[in-house]
């Protein structure tokens, strides 16, 4: 009845799901390889309403002078992912890779298809393969041998070990990751892993160092990328503006209640 | 007396598609590239029935107020320092925004959030270069714009963001999706004008305050209007009642 009461009610939502998201930004805060997201918004759409024409007035509005446009309120359209570079802190741990560029690991799933990940803590399982904490491969399948004595990957992903035997070196293989034109566009899938959808385009595969991927840094581990400071500064403005339109549903309902009360 | 009730029911409607239009700002307080409604009155002069009956009129017009730009540091975000528009183009046409979140689709175009290619001055802006990047022996470009649109890739002049001023903002049409549109004729290039911030957007233009002023006002003046009527009630009654004795 009162289109005011929606449109503040749909801003409440829209302010809503941007709350959630900070939330979950800030519940990893402390996740390898977690990166940020922001909700984008959208005006909704809107009502023509024509403002009556006059006959004989002395201060015409001719025809094309502005209607009254009313919009419908706002809508959290997508979930804008941010890719910034998240700090790199040491584990010393041989396993551990980060990324510094803009390239993804690339993890086997179980349905055969490759998933993406920033998210370089990596360990091998009972046969030497090169696993990730939820226990999928590497794609590019790097076994390590059982009496490898040191294993070292540099910084274009050539795995060697360091044989404890006769203290010579073997080249396991190199790991490939895979850029995007538009990593903005991956779906999350939980786990650290994005997929990859046909906002994000096609992935290129090569061997990091090449230009645009960038390089592997073992023993160490990428951060998230969640700026407290601006979660929060976020989070003040998304329940502010959860609050202003809070505050105009109760105008709504008041201005109702005063139409109520003309018939006494 | 019926007439002066007739006028003052009017007024209350158009109270009420004010504060519509305060909820629509309030609502759209955190919407990228979003530009404030105002609402102002005109006065007009008509003649009923031999009498001269003037009565306002609810006119809008869009707030082209500069809205904060916020850094983002993304390659494709762009917002505009200026009165200006992007030009997008989709399945409705040529359209207008300031909402300058955009990315490389898959087919290489320059696209908006909402998939429309974005426009210079000689059609949609396409960079498959950028696509191509991490090929075997393919180069990331590296993607400048300067503030007057112009696009270079590895520092060779490529492109240009076409950049239009509106040349009358009261005949800027909404369209949702932070899209506006307009007459083409209203269109002017204007490109020196305008400074596109690269790594940057533009957030909502609305001020909370005003619209909070605004809504407490149209509540407030609600009320009165209600007042109003309800003494014109009275009145009637009372001429009922009154003159019935006789």
């Amino acid at each position: 009845m009162f289109r005011a009461l929606d449109t503040a009610a749909l801003g409440m939502s829209a302010q809503q799901k941007s709350v959630d998201n900070i939330a979950n930004n800030l519940a990893n805060v402390s996740t390898t390889g977690f990166k940020r997201s922001t909700i984008a918004f959208q005006d909704l759409f809107y009502e023509n309403l024509p403002v009556s024409k006059l006959g004989a007035s002395v201060n015409q509005v001719s025809g094309d002078s502005p209607r009254l446009q009313i919009g419908h309120g706002a809508q959290a359209v997508s979930t804008i992912r941010n890719f910034m570079q998240g700090s790199m802190s040491q584990t010393g741990n041989p396993l551990d890779m980060a990324i510094s560029g803009k390239g993804f690991f690339r993890i086997e799933m179980p349905d055969g298809s490759i998933a993406y990940t920033r998210d370089g803590n990596f360990s091998q399982d009972s046969s030497g393969m090169l696993i990730n904490n939820s226990g999928l491969p590497l794609a590019s399948q790097i076994q390590i041998p059982k009496d490898a004595k040191a294993i070292q990957i540099s910084q274009d992903g050539t795995v060697t070990a360091l044989m404890s035997g006769n203290n010579q070196k073997v080249e396991l293989g190199q790991i490939q990751i895979a850029r995007f034109s538009n990593p903005e566009g991956l779906e999350a899938k939980g786990n650290n892993l994005y997929r990859e959808t046909e906002a994000s385009g096609m992935p290129f595969v090569d061997h990091p160092g090449a230009e645009g991927f960038g390089e592997v840094h073992q023993g160490f581990l990428e951060g998230s990328n969640v700026d407290v400071v601006k979660e929060m500064v976020d989070l003040i403005q998304a329940q502010r503006a959860y609050e202003t339109n809070s505050k105009m549903v109760q105008s709504a309902d008041d201005m109702m209640s005063v139409t109520n009360s003309i018939k006494r | 007396m019926i007439e002066t009730l007739e006028a003052q029911m009017r007024a209350m409607q158009i109270l009420m598609k004010m504060q519509d239009i305060t909820a629509n700002n309030l609502a759209n307080i955190n919407t990228p590239g979003y530009k404030s409604s105002d609402v102002f009155f005109k006065m007009m002069q008509e003649k009923i029935n031999g009498k001269t009956v003037s009565r306002s009129e609810p006119q809008q017009q869009v707030d082209m107020t500069q809205g904060v730009l916020k850094p983002t540091h993304n390659t494709f975000d762009f917002g505009i320092e200026g009165k200006g528009f992007f030009v997008v183009q989709n399945n409705s046409g040529i359209q207008l925004t300031r909402d300058g979140r955009m990315h490389i689709d898959t087919n290489g175009y320059l696209v908006d959030g909402n998939g429309s290619k974005v426009m210079s001055d000689s059609g949609p802006i396409y960079m498959p270069q950028y696509l191509k990047a991490g090929d075997k022996d393919g180069v990331q470009p590296k993607i400048d714009v300067a503030k007057d649109g112009t696009i270079r890739i590895n520092n060779k002049v490529y492109d240009q963001l076409k950049i239009v001023d509106v040349k009358d903002v009261t005949k800027l049409q909404r369209e949702g999706k932070n899209y506006f549109s307009v007459d083409p004729k209203l269109m002017v290039d204007d490109q020196i004008g305008n400074n596109v911030m690269q790594g940057y957007y533009e957030s909502s233009n609305v001020s909370s305050l005003n619209e909070m002023v605004d809504m407490m006002k149209t509540t407030k003046m609600f009320e009165s209007q209600q007042r109003v009527i309800q003494t014109t009630d009275e009145m009637l009654g009372r001429a009922a009642s009154q003159l019935a004795k006789f």
